[in-house]
């Protein structure tokens, strides 16, 4: 059964040990770090982050591994993603991820190894591309460095967009934006603000919210 | 259990819904009209809450109205006690709210739904059963108009319902008063259009396209 965790960031305290806590592995699970997200973010001076996020991932019995998907071949990501327990999609660029991923068909993948049993957590980008559909945030991405059209359908894991970050000072101005909420106002699909706190788990086609703050 | 069928606009996905829930909980199904009472609507304002009826009435629910102003308690619990179906009706959440705090409209709403009454709401119906209703303040309609201090909503679903996403006659209440209204680390939002509703089990629940 599909087994998805969509958080805002797993680095976040909390985040990590309340997924530790609804999966209850007693052994490390090996866990591809998909930094592909990363390597299309714009900025690329402080990437503290991924670090808190890949920390947030091994002190909870995730054993992670990075990996780019980026100028690889189909049956060669195949190759090197089997065996995993745990796929996990970086924050980042998710507009980048995508244009790496339609060269290799990442997004089959994805579905074949979900259907497998392997669970998917995803921080930020990696939260917003198991959607279907990016379009609404087409004006908070940099999408400059990209092939034109852009492709805004994600992988279509679930029916919502998660807009991450939400209520952050750090994203205030991006969110809130005119230009994004003009771009956002659009009668398609059903969006999801979750703060850092936040995260939806996704058993089949049943999501539940959690705030970590709520389990103490 | 909590069984709840949350909708923006509920003559839109009416008929999915329908087709969820039995005839016999059908048949016994109170409309709760407190949403619309807040103020004398023109015919032509309504189009929208007809709509609604006609909806009800096509997917076979036998409706009987029932407003909560100026119930008690012990009313509410000798008055509703047949209905196995509530549908709550869009029009304003704050005045309800208000309404609501008179009588634990909120805790009846909540025991009943455990011992299995089946939910069903749209617009302000769908805000009032969410966590909060705050952020979906605007001018004219607001929690402060209403002098609201506790805007927690029902709370069948952990988080704040936004109706309406996208639709071009709520973009200036978006844009001015809603959306921002939510830019807070609080609870999360769903935005939803629509042509969507979200279907309630307990905690969890799925957003239905129609």
């Amino acid at each position: 059964m599909k087994h998805l965790f969509l958080t805002s960031s797993v680095g976040i305290k909390g985040v990590g040990e309340s997924i530790r806590r609804r999966l209850g592995h007693d052994r490390p699970l090996k866990t591809a770090f998909i930094i592909t997200p990363v390597e299309g973010d714009s900025d690329q001076d402080d990437l503290s982050w991924v670090q808190e996020d890949r920390d947030g991932l091994n002190n909870n019995g995730f054993a992670t591994f990075d990996y780019t998907i980026a100028d690889k071949s189909h049956d060669q990501i195949k190759q090197d993603l089997t065996g995993i327990d745990v796929l996990y999609i970086s924050g980042g660029n998710e507009f980048y991820l995508k244009e790496k991923a339609n060269e290799n068909n990442f997004g089959d993948i994805i579905h074949d190894l979900i259907a497998q049993g392997v669970i998917y957590i995803g921080t930020s980008a990696g939260s917003i591309i198991a959607g279907s559909n990016m379009s609404a945030l087409q004006q908070l991405s940099d999408l400059e460095p990209l092939k034109q059209p852009i492709d805004t359908t994600g992988f279509g894991l679930v029916d919502f967009t998660i807009l991450p970050h939400w209520g952050s000072k750090d994203f205030r101005d991006r969110w809130l934006s005119e230009a994004s909420f003009n771009y956002m106002f659009k009668e398609k699909t059903p969006l999801i603000a979750l703060n850092n706190y936040q995260y939806i788990e996704v058993l089949g086609d049943k999501s539940t919210i959690i705030d970590v703050r709520n389990e103490s | 259990m909590t069984q709840a069928y949350l909708a923006s606009q509920f003559y839109v996905v009416g008929d999915s819904i329908g087709s969820k829930i039995s005839s016999d909980k059908k048949a016994k199904t109170v409309f709760i009209t407190t949403p619309i009472k807040y103020k004398v609507f023109k015919e032509s304002e309504l189009d929208w809450h007809y709509k609604n009826r006609e909806t009800l009435k096509r997917n076979g629910f036998i409706t009987e109205d029932y407003d909560i102003t100026g119930k008690t308690e012990q009313d509410l619990l000798v008055d509703l006690a047949r209905y196995t179906v509530m549908y709550v009706e869009g029009g304003n959440p704050f005045s309800t709210l208000k309404i609501a705090q008179t009588n634990n409209f909120a805790n009846y709403v909540r025991t009943r739904i455990n011992e299995g009454m089946i939910y069903i709401s749209e617009s302000a119906g769908s805000v009032l059963a969410g966590a909060d209703i705050a952020a979906n303040s605007r001018p004219g309609k607001s929690a402060q108009e209403y002098g609201l201090t506790d805007t927690t909503g029902i709370g069948l679903i952990n988080a704040v319902f936004m109706p309406h996403w996208g639709l071009e006659s709520k973009r200036k209440d978006y844009s001015e008063s809603k959306y921002p209204q939510t830019y807070h680390e609080d609870f999360p939002y769903i935005f939803l259009p629509n042509n969507q509703y979200l279907e309630v089990e307990d905690a969890v629940f799925k957003i239905i396209s129609v």
